[in-house]
Formats: C-alpha cells, structure tokens, sequence
C-alpha cells in the first residue's frame, strides 16, 4: 500500500482545486499503485503527442479523490496485478462495463484524466453525470514524480548499468559490412536474452561516414548504410525494464579519428562531466545547465560544432516515462532538489565528418550530482574486423 | 481439409503473396490459439478503430507456402503453439523492423485491425480481405462447435441464476451487475456486448416507446425484463436473448411471447442444409406469428432490414447480417443468432435470441433456456 503516494496525489489534487482523478494505464496509473509488474503499452512521446501508443480502451483504471478514496477497476485477465497489494479496492469487471463499475464512486465534479485512453475516460465520465467538468491529470503528478525515491533511483541505477553493458555488446560485436539496422537489433536481441521488458524508444546506432550522403545533413539516416572504416557511430539508446526507462547515449569511431572530432568527443565529455561537478543542490537552477556544458565546452575551443545553442536544450527528466518534466532547458524555471534523475544529452555536428552525441542520466543527491552511466569516456577509437 | 489448409486455398485463389493480421478475430483464427485476449468490441464491424488497439502487440504474416511466423512481446509469448506456428519475439517499437524481415511478398492481404498502423509502416501493397475471412471463418469446426455450445448452455444458466435472484426494487443495472459477477465468479473471460436486463414496466412511461431503457427503474410488479446477453471466453462470444414477465402477465403478452417463440421454432424446422438461405429465414418467423394472430406486434417487418440476425464466432457479429434476400445458402458448421423482438405499446417489449447451429440433417438449437418460463412469481 504507497499510503505516501496517495496523500501526496491529494496534496497536488487540492493545489490545483482538482476533486478527483480517473487514470487510464500509464505512468500517473503506475506511479500512485506502485504496481511495477503489470504492462502498459507506451511510447516515448506518450505523455508529450497524447493518443500515439495508448490503448483506445483502457484495460485498468484508476479512480482516487481528494478525500483518498480510491478503486482500480481492472479486467478479468489482468486482476491479479492488483489483487496482490490492492484487495478491497479493486472493482473486477468486464471492459464494457467500467463505466457502470466507476459510476458508484464517482461523486464529483471536477475530474482531472490522463491522456492514455482519455477520449473513453472523458465519455464514460459525462455519461456518469455530465456536469463533470474535465481537466487534465497528466501534468498533476509531475512536481512529485520529478523526484525519485529509493527504490525508483535503484531501479534507474540497474538499467543505467545494464544500458552500459548492452551497448559494450553491441560495441564488441560490430562488424564491417554489417548494416545499421543489424546493429540496432544487436541491442533488441541483447535486451530480450536479459529478461528487459520493452525499451523506451526505438534505439539508434546512428552511422555516419566520412564525406559521404550520410554527413551533409545531420538529419540524415540510412539503416541500410553499411558499415566501414571512417564512420562514426552516435548512440541513442532506452531500456524499460520493471516500469521504468533509461535514456543512454555515447559515440565511437570506427577507425582513425580525424583530431577535430577526438577533440570534440573529449570536449563534449568533459562539458557533462563539468556540468555535473558544478551542481550545488537547492541552489543551482535547471535552466543554467546547458550554459555550464557551453562554457566547458567553449573553453575547449569547440563551440562552434555544439548544437541547440539558441534553445540551450540538454535533457529531460527521467523515470516512469522516458521524457518527464521539468525539461532541461533555458525555458524551464526549477530548483534542483536531491532525488531528481534526469538525462544530458549534448550533441557536436561536424559536417563531412560525423555526428556525435553523449547522453547520460544525472541522479542529484544531498551532496551534488552522481552520473548514474558509467560507460568509459575515452572509448572512441575503435577497430572492428 | 484443415483449417490451414482452407486458408492457404483462399490466399492462392486471391492472388495475393501473403496474409498479415494483428490481434483480432482473424488473428486468432489463423494461429490456432484462444488463450490471448484482444481487445474486442460488438461494434468492431462498424467502427474498427474503437475496440483494437492502435499498435498491435501480436500480429501473424501468413505466406503462400503455408508457413505463418507470429511475432509478438516477450509478454505475450506463451500464449503461442509454437508447433503451427514460428514466433519471433522483439520489443513493440522494433516489430516495423521484424516485419520487415518477415514479409516475403508484394500483395499482402490485411485485416481492419491496426490497419492504419499497417499502412503506415509497410511499402507493399496492403489489400483488405476482411470478406474473405468471414467466408472462411463462417463454417466452425468441432472444436469452436464444442465452445460455442458450452457458451450457449452457460449463457442459458447465468440468466436463470438472474431469474433466480430478482427481488422487488432491485434497479435494472443491479440485474445486470448479476449478469456480470456471475461471470466472473465462473471464470468467463470477458462479455460479448454490455448486458441488458431491459425493465419496461406496463401502464408506465418507460412502456411507451421501445428506447431509452431507464439503468435506475426498478423492479416492480408489472415489469417485462427484455434480456440481451453475451459472453466471451476462450476466444468465442455468445449472443443470447429472453424475456420473462415480473408478476402475472395479461393474456395478450402471454400469447405473445408464446406466438414469438413458435415463429423461432418453426423457422428451424424448416432450415434444409444446402438449400435454405439465409435471407429467407425471417420469412419463416412472420408466417408463424401471423398464422398466431401477432403479426403487427413484431418489431421488424418482413421486408425491413432490422437487427433480426447475424452469424456468430470469435467476434460476437459475423457477416452477413439476417437481412431479406440474403443469398447465402446455409451448411453445416455455420452457428447464427436469430433474434426476432415484439413491442407491445404501454406493456413492454420482449425478445428472443438464440444461437442456431446447421447441422448435416436441419439446424439445432444451442441455446436451450425453457421458452415456457415467462411469468416469474414475486
């Protein structure tokens, strides 16, 4: 039972004069049940682009009011995931019927929904009484998900390490010849032989070779392009694993590096490593971040091959869904807080060379910041047969 | 010839490379596997989108040489007979890459499920065949006969247990709430269609017109209760429908009902395997209940396109619907509702249902709830 997570629902639910929420499956849904086990189709940009991967009927539901009254209305198939923690409170019906099986609960007339499944959540709710005035849930828990507990950074930490090691395999297993979308699969196979459930997005093994189709525009990728000597690979990559994301990026050569871009994969590193060294918790604000990695960066000379200055995006914070806010922008005005985990990921354009890009994922604690992924920063070179 | 071997026919008669389905009825009739649940939907056939899912997590490609290659999550695996089947397992946002892989044709037939997430994603040519398959699904094989009988008799079951159980100032939705815990205490998998226990009270509003049923009227003295039920389990529906009278009921509902299910019993006597059509069964009902003297009480007409029917399988409704002139000639295997409904102005509405299977000799009914239980006591 997260009796913890429930008074911190209502806490937010009062703040914003929101009597009740109804949630479909999906992060909000995950995060208050703490129930990490049962699987929910989602996509990176679910809780951004709204409808794209959610179910059109929802298999679950959650009901919790402003007062901690709270029911899960769940399927025939699926009630087990609920029963375990939740008996008492859990409406076990057939999906036609989650409108007749809410109706008894639901009393008020103010309703904040999720966006998965909310076009069926919002009707069921107006045949319910349709004086209910709907207003979004989605946003409700960010200013408490934005800071992770124990167990969620534990989880974060094994995913991190895994994402290292999975990419490591792929790293080691690359071979002349073999196309971008082998590699990318390399990271599907490495996945399901370790039991990870799903991954965040689709994964990038992103190749570029010198003065090639592939490095005159940054947005270029061919998944057939082959691999051969004097391509940079920039990695992008997200293991889900017990309902919670990783968001990984690192890039190699393959090859003899030109000096501009050995230069630039150390100055990118360094600006992230700096960036994370300057963070003073309660103080320090998400939207100076970019300009710490600028500033390392410019000092290295190697400004001018940094990309979204005129944005200064860096990240997103990170945990039950991929992309969580607040974003890691000059736009977004927050004070970091211990518990917060969230993912860098500068990028260097150097046009006929290669794309590079880092990504890690930052976990600040009551001291500073600790970077979660540990992947060597001096691994760039590499040979492959 | 087997299942498989009907598919594999109809996919060389078509002139297509392959069959590509994602979770859904045709999905599971060409796996061979009743474990996993999709999202079903009555309606599926009118609005495809409402009731799948927008990406599919299971999804089978089907090629001319007989080999089908299933690929789904690591979740769902299990559900899978890997002896029929080859399945590959990889992550959702990866399937665009394995189907690639997977599909070794330039014509590739399609279902509604999904079918946008299809044709979004694959460069060959997409060819709806929906059609094809309810032809092929439309003859049921021992196994779904065997199913859909026992859904027949446990459909038959759960409404005498709700017949059992009605109580005075018990609310239409509270009736129907019984429909839904008795299935789920007895382990059904899902329902075909929201339940209706329809009360319709006599010498009130609510009998003066067949819509809208009132979910908060309760029961009293004087009520026709109009049953609309079905349930899912193993990967079948039932369709089932009843009416039963709260008290004692006037004569001329009573003789009703009575001239309602001669016209249901009449018209399977007369189904002659490979000559009847389907279109003609209606037909059959009217003759009798005019013959009864009830004829202007039917809510459908002879020539009138009303819901008076449908085939029946893995989804709930099944082309072709039980229209006049329907030319389809009824075979054995094929199992179809009939669903004839009279309205009595300021006394109530009533329906039967029954699900029909044709057999070698005539047809049988699989719904076997008593015709003569109308009046309950109090």
């Amino acid at each position: 039972m997260r009796e913890d997570r429930i008074l911190k629902t209502i806490n937010e639910l009062n703040k914003k004069g929101i009597e009740a929420v109804v949630y479909g499956p999906g992060a909000n849904f995950q995060y208050i049940l703490d129930v990490t086990d049962y699987w929910w189709q989602r996509s990176c940009d679910t809780n951004i682009m709204g409808f794209s991967s959610a179910y059109n009927l929802p298999d679950a539901l959650l009901y919790l009011n402003n007062k901690g009254d709270y029911q899960i209305i769940c399927n025939y198939h699926n009630k087990e995931y609920f029963t375990k923690k939740y008996l008492g409170h859990v409406t076990c019906s057939y999906m036609d019927q989650f409108e007749d099986a809410l109706a008894p609960f639901v009393k008020e007339k103010r309703i904040g929904v999720s966006v998965s499944c909310s076009k069926y959540i919002s009707e069921i709710l107006r045949n319910i009484n349709s004086n209910i005035e709907i207003v979004d849930g989605e946003n409700l828990l960010n200013d408490i998900r934005c800071f992770k507990e124990e167990d969620e950074i534990k989880t974060l930490r094994e995913l991190c390490k895994f994402t290292d090691d999975a990419v490591m395999y792929v790293v080691n297993n690359l071979k002349m010849g073999m196309s971008q979308r082998e590699a990318e699969n390399l990271l599907v196979k490495y996945g399901y032989e370790h039991g990870v459930s799903d991954f965040s997005f689709p994964p990038t093994v992103g190749f570029k070779t010198q003065n090639t189709i592939t490095t005159r525009d940054v947005e270029y990728y061919d998944r057939e392009w082959k691999l051969q000597p004097q391509t940079g690979i920039a990695f992008d990559v997200g293991y889900m694993n017990k309902g919670y994301c990783s968001d990984w990026g690192r890039s190699v050569y393959v090859g003899k590096a030109p000096d501009i871009c050995k230069k630039g994969y150390e100055a990118l590193n360094k600006g992230v490593e700096y960036m994370a060294s300057q963070i003073v918790p309660y103080k320090t604000n998400i939207n100076e971040l970019y300009a710490l990695v600028m500033k390392k960066v410019d000092e290295l000379g190697m400004l001018d091959y940094l990309r979204y200055k005129d944005v200064q995006m860096l990240g997103h914070q990170i945990g039950i869904d991929c992309h969580e806010f607040p974003m890691v922008n000059k736009d977004f005005d927050f004070v970091i807080k211990p518990g917060m985990t969230f993912a860098v990921e500068p990028k260097m354009w150097f046009e006929n060379e290669m794309y590079m890009r880092v990504e890690d994922i930052v976990l600040i604690t009551e001291e500073g910041a600790e970077i979660l992924t540990k992947f060597p920063r001096d691994l760039f070179e590499i040979e492959v047969k | 010839m087997n299942r498989r071997e009907k598919i594999l026919k109809k996919l060389n008669e078509s002139g297509l490379d392959g069959l590509l389905f994602a979770s859904g009825a045709n999905f599971q009739y060409v796996v061979e596997s009743n474990s996993y649940f999709w999202q079903r939907y009555c309606f599926n056939l009118d609005e495809p989108v409402a009731g799948a899912r927008i990406i599919p997590e299971a999804m089978v490609y089907l090629n001319k040489d007989g080999k089908s290659t299933i690929l789904t999550t690591p979740l769902l695996k299990e559900h899978f007979d890997t002896t029929l089947n080859d399945v590959v397992v990889s992550y959702m946002d990866q399937f665009e890459d394995e189907l690639t892989k997977i599909i070794d044709g330039k014509k590739i037939g399609i279902g509604r499920d999904c079918e946008a997430w299809f044709r979004k994603t694959l460069k060959v040519k997409l060819i709806e065949v929906e059609d094809i398959f309810y032809d092929l699904r439309r003859i049921k094989d021992e196994k779904e006969i065997a199913l859909m009988t026992k859904l027949g008799k446990f459909t038959d079951d759960a409404v005498m247990y709700v017949c059992k159980h009605l109580k005075p100032g018990m609310t239409m939705f509270d009736a129907e709430r019984m429909i839904v815990d008795y299935g789920l205490q007895n382990g059904m998998a899902d329902l075909s269609f929201p339940p209706t226990c329809g009360f319709k009270t006599r010498n009130t509003e609510n009998a003066q017109s067949i819509e809208p049923f009132e979910n908060d009227r309760k029961l009293v003295e004087g009520t026709m209760i109009a049953f609309d039920i079905g349930y899912m389990d193993r990967g079948y529906c039932s369709d089932w429908g009843r009416t039963v009278y709260y008290g004692k009921a006037p004569e001329l509902v009573k003789k009703g009902y009575e001239a309602l299910q001669a016209g249901e019993t009449y018209m399977v006597s007369k189904i002659v395997p490979g000559v009847t059509k389907f279109g003609e069964l209606y037909g059959f009902i009217c003759d009798k209940v005019e013959e009864l003297g009830y004829y202007d009480y039917l809510r459908f007409k002879r020539d009138e396109t009303g819901g008076n029917g449908h085939h029946i399988g893995s989804e709930v409704h099944e082309l072709p619907f039980l229209v006049p002139g329907d030319e389809l000639v009824l075979q054995p295997g094929m199992i179809f509702c009939s669903e004839p409904k009279m309205f009595f102005k300021n006394e109530g509405y009533m329906r039967v249902e029954d699900m029909i299977l044709v057999t070698e000799y005539g047809a049988e009914f699989l719904t076997n709830f008593p015709r003569d239980l109308f009046e309950i006591e109090l």
